[in-house]
């Protein structure tokens, strides 16, 4: 697993390099400003290293990739490192806490289904409604209808007790969406099964039985799905963040964009990159918990 | 149901010149009235800008990238996944495999904002960043669907006839493997809308004037308080789109799962 995450960040670390180095565009034009002359222009292209051949420029990324170190952001002059890890808190509570609520909104929605037959049509079309409609479209209406209206939260940025709720809960709709819809193909395939219906004959009270005999069962696809889909919130909190002004990952990442700020940008792409893999793999670890039986490298 | 709203959607996007106005002709003195007000009843934006032609010119550009892109991975997809079905090596296999997982590694949006640092923004990139990011998923699934086929009898028969390749993958293969790819193509293309909302929304899709949903909901964001039908309209339009393809391709499957059995 280990030699496959190493793998997994060379590829990532290789594409983000390539993507943004061999690509047209002229980044020390573009740093050096509009009106720059040709001698300023050069002058930026030596003190940021591109003059060098892109050969040497990888071989350096890579070999400070290996220490740790993600190179020197261009307009801030500062480790790249060390404004991802600034930033990282804000992204990572607000991904958490739509990872939370959407799990919460998901299971909500799937034990919902079962409840006759108008809850299950009902629940089917919110989760198209939720999945559709754009992610940051309900930001806005959030925000409008929680924060203007209402005059629950604040309008934009860190104020107030709970800056986090509104974003994340933006956030967490559409994923709950696919959450639920996970949940309850597997809920249905569980409460199926014999050891149910031998439960139901014994007697044992229904919220029993699916607490402890239904949802440990139903759990597993739902956990790989869910960290899946939260690599898919780390990189909408791009979107929202932007909304809800958060100082967060995303602000980070769309200005350096619009600053060509490539190492910034270079930083921002491992880093979501390297998501992916480890999500998964703690998603193994969880559903291992959750179902002993399936932990790796037993009953193989 | 789903495809009458698609009809619409399309047949309004065509025909965007003769049903509406100009969507860039800017009027200051009527800006930001609602829509159905006496006086202008298609409403406008904060520039006086005529909303509903806006919005019929914005399902033109919506249609484009989201269909585009999905037709754009659905022949990279099917492509790459039928060559690495019928690679009897495995080494082109193993390579399209690799590519192809590394590429799923990251989020959708990620990849178009970092191919959008790269290149000028704009709508023709957009469409083909998500028809390059989408591919990965229609190889799996024509890949999959494909090697099926290869341990159908009627495939080993045509081996054995000789058939030429060529002839044999668009005779045998593709009509198994195509309904599969049309099911997640429009699947894809739900997802396609979305995205280029939010990639125009954060500025690295299309360019103002050009009217775009996303665009609309970034101006509208800033008269969030005096003007919500702004922010409401072109995302419900966005939605309800979205959802059409999503509604589509489920029901789509279903009936590709019931011919199979």
């Amino acid at each position: 697993m280990v030699a496959h995450a190493v793998l997994v960040l060379f590829l990532v670390a290789t594409v983000a390099f390539f993507i943004l180095n061999v690509l047209p565009g002229d980044p020390a034009a573009v740093v050096a400003g509009i009106d720059a002359d040709r001698a300023t222009v050069e002058r930026v292209r030596v003190s940021l290293g591109l003059d060098r051949p892109v050969a040497v420029r990888y071989a350096v990324w890579i070999g400070d990739l290996t220490r740790g170190h993600l190179g020197t952001s261009w307009t801030q002059r500062e480790a790249v490192e060390e404004l991802l890890r600034q930033r990282m808190t804000v992204t990572l509570r607000l991904a958490g806490l739509g990872l939370i609520l959407s799990i919460l909104i998901g299971m909500t929605m799937a034990f919902l289904s079962f409840l006759g037959r108008f809850g299950h049509g009902m629940i089917r079309f919110l989760e198209y409604f939720f999945f559709a409609f754009p992610q940051f479209w309900f930001a806005l209406l959030l925000l409008y209808v929680f924060s203007f209206q209402l005059g629950w939260f604040p309008m934009v940025g860190m104020h107030g007790r709970t800056p986090f709720l509104l974003p994340a809960l933006a956030l967490a709709l559409g994923n709950g969406a696919i959450i639920s819809r996970t949940a309850r193909a597997s809920l249905r395939e569980v409460l199926r099964g014999r050891h149910v219906l031998a439960a139901r004959s014994l007697g044992i009270p229904e919220p029993r039985i699916v607490l402890f005999h239904v949802l440990p069962l139903a759990i597993v696809p739902v956990v790989s799905v869910a960290a899946i889909q939260a690599g898919y919130l780390l990189a909408g909190a791009i979107v929202v963040e932007q909304i809800f002004s958060l100082p967060g990952l995303g602000r980070l990442t769309l200005t350096a964009i619009l600053q060509r700020d490539v190492p910034v940008i270079q930083g921002a792409i491992v880093v979501f990159g390297l998501a992916f893999p480890l999500l998964n793999a703690l998603a193994d670890l969880v559903v291992g918990f959750v179902q002993p039986q399936l932990r790796y490298g037993r009953n193989r | 149901m789903a495809l009458t709203v698609l009809f619409l959607f399309v047949a309004a996007a065509s025909l965007a010149g003769v049903i509406t106005g100009d969507p860039l002709t800017q009027r200051l003195d009527r800006a930001l009235i609602p829509p159905f007000r006496e006086g202008f009843v298609r409403g406008t934006d904060h520039l006086g800008r005529d909303l509903f032609a806006r919005l019929v010119h914005g399902a033109r550009s919506s249609l484009v990238v989201s269909v585009g892109s999905a037709l754009i991975a659905a022949v990279i997809g099917t492509t790459t996944g039928i060559l690495a079905a019928i690679d009897r090596r495995g080494g082109a296999d193993r390579v399209l495999q690799l590519w192809n997982d590394s590429l799923l590694a990251f989020p959708t949006i990620l990849m178009a904002i970092a191919v959008a640092a790269v290149l000028e923004p704009g709508r023709q990139q957009v469409m083909w960043t998500l028809g390059v990011v989408f591919s990965p998923v229609l190889f799996r699934v024509s890949r999959s669907a494909a090697r099926q086929v290869i341990h159908r009898e009627y495939y080993l028969v045509s081996r054995l006839l000789h058939t030429p390749l060529p002839f044999r993958t668009l005779l045998h293969m593709m009509p198994n493997v195509l309904p599969q790819v049309i099911v997640q193509s429009a699947s894809l293309a739900a997802v396609a809308i979305g995205t280029e909302a939010a990639l125009s929304f954060l500025g690295l899709g299309a360019q103002p004037p050009e009217p775009s949903w996303g665009l609309m909901l970034s101006d509208a964001r800033r008269y969030l308080t005096q003007a919500p039908y702004l922010s409401i309209v072109p995302g419900v339009a966005a939605g309800v789109l979205a959802f059409s393809f999503q509604y589509l391709s489920d029901r789509m499957a279903g009936v590709v799962t019931a011919l199979e059995q």
